[in-house]
């Protein structure tokens, strides 16, 4: 009985001892993983990191932190069973992982230098929203605002504009408060802000006959009442040089601050009238003060490459809903040859993260446009090198806890937009990004669809695309009234 | 006897479908083709059979990539109309209902005769009849009744509700009126009883459908084969074909003279060779409501960034239309001038080489970068002229741009312009040449014998346009006749 033991137990021996992946050549180069997930920090709640190695027929993966993990593929691509990858990362917590990857290429083995993961135990907001569209320049066809769990793959439609008679659908935006009150805006004949507030969908018409139009890019205070928009007269020209694409610019535009509770809409002669051109408002973590972009007003669109936006500031007042103080150059970007836009201030109200172009007002088209992060104690401003890509990143947004920041990035391909995460660490400096994990490796290579306005959150949207048909198609508009 | 008759007319019918479709209407089953996309894979089977009527709008598609081939398209689509006739003739217990059970199928034939029909019609109508012929078929009543809701729903999800039209206003009267009547057909065919009958119904089944060959050809409109015709040449890049076509000088729509222009540019005839085709006016050179071939003019001159603007913006922005074939190798050939755009070219071509006809498609090399603008401007769509001009002043060696430029001025009449850039050009094709001799004669600067000639003959016929003979096909003519 012993010998008979020995025996089977010797054969086991052997045989995991043997090398089924045979001779192994070792890569000095690493392994061009898509995405890109090489170096990178991922909070411990995000969805499998599946990817791809082009060119692979089998892939073994050995992950080792404070355990060691192997996973394999007989195929190019690496899909994470969820519930071993949720236990690795639970159990991996504030550790770095160290990833080899085996791989058989054209019948060979290769072994690729290895690569790390920190994990942190920081969790991200557990919801993102975003646009999906075709990068179109004027017309849009099917579009749809899209809410996606960022810890699974499950994904719903929250509006779709085929359900909205094809109007343009867009800026969902979260004021982000423990019960988030959020808006967006859909644009046709019978268009209108949705406004949501404590599970109730408004619809609300901020354009008024005292104001350029209704509103457009903005934010909701923390206590929901309040919003700080953008009012413009927006036009667009197709730019002729090759690597250009297309501009968008205001004709002017102003600032106007909407009381959703009183339905009224009021502006300051601060950040009215034609000699400046003010945009993209944000408001500070309490909420006392708006941050925007401001420059003076040049014709267009002859002069629109001088057009340069600094940020400014200005108090508000809560108890009477006046804007007011004096105006406070934050930070002077014409000095530095840019043009800033889309502010939005950290939750902890430290940190103000822009983008930065060479010039105008819409940076997504513009390839330079980079993220930079402003210090409002020091006013010292961090280019973040190690988290822009070589392509337009833009339409930023923080999560409640402050430690992650996302945005779109055309880092990829120049035209298609894809939502990138990085981690802010506590010296404020930012990490290397990594895209939006999806089931399919291969979903943002063939995918005829863009991301934009990626908008973190931590309670889902208590609506979906046919509440917001009903409310579309069934609700009065409620009109807004200038208040002086 | 009678449904002898009737088959040889079905596949009679069937036939001359397949040679009329495929020989006469090549240019529309070209354009119709270029406008669909059908991919091998089964995350678009899983997308296109989700939607509502899925199947139908799956094997027309199916279907339509065979119209990359005409007479192979055509053939099947002939061989679906057959199967149609064939599935409600099934119905016909009488022979006097025969030839009823032609009209579904040749009402279908005459509304593909209309590119704006897709093949999801026949395809709903033949998957439809088949089905309930399938279920008329079963023998125990309680699971005939099962399959028979079974079947109404799943017709109804799955297949009838279909993409059968490409344009936002759909007749969607016609195409029920279509479905009622075919089911009518049937219905009423299954109720009269069988009785044998000779000559009645085949001489109505040969009437009808000798009718039905010499009325259906008038369905056909002309121009809008000429049209297809032209785009499909100017997407094949077939310049001669197009001078070929449109050799007498006779166009009919401003879109052929679009293609006509762009063709003698690509041989470097415009100027040579213009005015022997109907020009009016910079629609001649240009039409931006027509975005397809815009968009391949304004790459093949170097206005890349625009084309591809137009180019998306087909793609992207027609409610009615899915993205089709030829939109993504337009898109790919935009993007690939140089390597700085190839990523986005690769992702199209990722999706082109899941198709069967265009799994090898390579982007074209026929613009290089030092076509395009080297300063950047913005581009204005309503001064086409002038946009030529900022180009030609970046890119005087671009002789597309060039001879674009100079027809631009000479169709505007803008002849002292015309003098400023060109007067002292080596290069002076006919065209030119005629302009400068206009240009002096209204500077004083004395008149050309030939020009002189043209004067005499205009004064001899008293400024009527159909007495210039020969000078109908000078600038001098153009200049004073359009």
């Amino acid at each position: 009985m012993k010998t008979r033991l020995s025996i089977i137990l010797v054969c086991l021996w052997v045989l995991v001892s043997c090398n089924p992946e045979g001779e192994i050549v070792q890569s000095a180069s690493a392994p061009r993983i898509f995405p890109d997930y090489t170096g990178i920090t991922v909070p411990v709640n995000i969805a499998p990191l599946n990817f791809k190695l082009e060119g692979a027929s089998a892939i073994v993966l050995d992950i080792k932190g404070e355990g060691s993990y192997r996973f394999r593929s007989s195929g190019k691509t690496v899909c994470f069973p969820i519930r071993r990858w949720k236990a690795m990362l639970e159990a991996e917590k504030g550790n770095t992982l160290g990833l080899c990857i085996r791989a058989k290429v054209n019948g060979q083995w290769i072994a690729y230098p290895a690569f790390n993961w920190e994990i942190s135990p920081e969790k991200i907001d557990s919801y993102i929203s975003y646009r999906l569209i075709e990068p179109a320049y004027e017309v849009w066809n099917v579009l749809s605002i899209n809410e996606r769990n960022v810890e699974t793959f499950d994904e719903r439609i929250l509006a779709a504009n085929s359900l909205t008679g094809r109007s343009c659908i867009n800026c969902h935006t979260s004021n982000r408060a423990p019960i988030p009150t959020t808006f967006l805006h859909a644009r046709s004949a019978g268009g209108a802000t949705l406004y949501q507030r404590d599970g109730k969908i408004r619809k609300v018409n901020t354009a008024t006959d005292s104001t350029a139009g209704a509103a457009v890019y903005g934010e909701i205070s923390q206590d929901g009442r309040w919003g700080i928009f953008t009012t413009a007269d927006i036009r667009n020209g197709l730019h002729s040089a090759a690597l250009e694409r297309f501009e968008v610019f205001d004709g002017s535009s102003d600032l106007i601050l909407v009381d959703f509770e009183n339905n009224t809409v009021s502006d300051s002669p601060l950040v009215k009238g034609p000699e400046f051109q003010e945009t993209f408002p944000c408001w500070s973590a309490d909420n006392r003060t708006v941050y925007f972009c401001r420059a003076e007003a040049l014709k267009q669109p002859e002069q629109t490459k001088q057009m340069h936006y600094d940020i400014y500031s200005m108090s508000f007042d809560p108890q009477t809903g006046k804007l007011g103080g004096e105006l406070v150059k934050v930070f002077d970007a014409a000095a530095r040859g840019k043009s800033v836009s889309h502010l939005k201030c950290s939750p902890d109200g430290r940190k103000l993260l822009f983008c930065a172009s060479d010039y105008g007002t819409f940076p997504i088209w513009h390839t330079e446009t980079d993220l930079w992060m402003l210090d409002l104690r020091t006013g010292e401003v961090d280019p973040m090198e190690e988290t822009n890509g070589a392509f337009a990143d833009s339409y930023h947004c923080w999560s409640t806890n402050g430690r992650w920041i996302c945005f779109a990035s055309k880092r990829d391909d120049r035209v298609y937009g894809r939502p990138y995460f990085a981690f802010v660490r506590e010296d404020g400096t930012t990490t290397k990004a990594f895209v939006l994990p999806q089931r399919n490796p291969d979903f943002y290579l063939t995918t005829f669809k863009s991301f934009n306005i990626p908008e973190l959150y931590d309670t889902p949207e208590p609506y979906d695309a046919r509440d917001m048909r009903k409310f579309y198609f069934g609700t009065e508009t409620e009109q807004m009234t200038y208040s002086k | 006897m009678t449904r002898r008759i009737f088959h040889i007319a079905n596949a009679a019918l069937a036939i001359a479908f397949w040679l009329f479709y495929g020989l006469k209407c090549d240019g529309t089953m070209h354009g119709i083709e270029g406008d669909s996309l059908f991919l091998f894979t089964g995350q678009f089977a899983c997308e296109m059979l989700g939607r509502d009527g899925g199947l139908s709008n799956w094997l027309g598609a199916f279907l339509t990539q065979f119209y990359y081939y005409p007479l192979l398209g055509s053939a099947l689509m002939g061989l679906l109309l057959a199967l149609l006739a064939e599935g409600v003739a099934r119905f016909c217990k009488s022979d006097l209902t025969l030839p009823l059970a032609l009209l579904p199928s040749m009402a279908c034939a005459i509304l593909l005769l209309d590119p704006k029909w897709t093949p999801a019609l026949p395809v709903a109508l033949c998957l439809c009849v088949w089905m309930a012929y399938a279920v008329s078929r079963i023998k125990v009543l309680w699971i005939k009744v099962v399959c028979a809701f079974a079947a109404a729903l799943f017709a109804w999800f799955k297949i009838i509700d279909c993409q059968f039209y490409t344009y936002a206003v759909a007749p969607v009267k016609t195409y029920y009126i279509v479905f009622a009547a075919t089911s009518l057909i049937c219905a009423v065919s299954a109720v009269i009883p069988q009785k044998k009958m000779k000559w009645i119904p085949s001489i109505a089944t040969v009437l009808l459908a000798a009718v039905f060959v010499m009325a259906a050809p008038r369905k056909v409109d002309k121009l809008q084969e000429e049209i297809a015709d032209y785009s499909y040449m100017v997407r094949m890049r077939d310049w001669d074909g197009i001078l070929v076509r449109a050799k007498g000088g006779r166009l009919s729509s401003p879109l052929s003279a679009n293609a006509v222009n762009l063709a003698l540019a690509m041989k470097g005839r415009l100027g040579e060779d213009m005015f022997n085709y109907y020009q009016n006016g910079i629609r001649s050179l240009i039409n931006f409501e027509e975005r397809k071939i815009s968009s391949e003019i304004l790459y093949l001159l170097g206005f890349v960034n625009e084309a591809r603007h137009l180019a998306f913006e087909d793609m992207a922005g027609n409610p009615s239309r899915d993205r089709g074939v030829y939109h993504l190798t337009r898109l790919i050939n935009f993007n690939a001038v140089d390597s700085l755009r190839l990523p986005i070219a690769q992702r199209y071509l990722n999706t082109l080489h899941k198709t069967l006809f265009y799994r090898h498609f390579e982007p074209e090399q026929l613009v290089c970068p030092q076509m395009e603008p080297s300063d950047d401007f913005f581009f204005n769509f309503g001064d086409f002229c002038q946009m030529l001009g900022f180009l030609y002043n970046q890119r005087p060696q671009n002789e597309r741009v060039r001879d674009y430029f100079a027809a631009s001025l000479l169709l505007e009449k803008r002849t002292s312009v015309f003098s400023s850039f060109f007067g002292e050009s080596d290069y002076c094709p006919k065209s030119w040449k005629e302009a400068l001799q206009i240009t002096k004669s209204l500077n004083g600067e004395g008149t050309a014998p030939e020009l002189q000639e043209y004067v005499d003959k205009y004064n001899a016929c008293h400024g009527s346009a159909g007495g210039m003979g020969r000078f109908s096909r000078t600038y001098w003519y153009y200049f004073n006749f359009r």
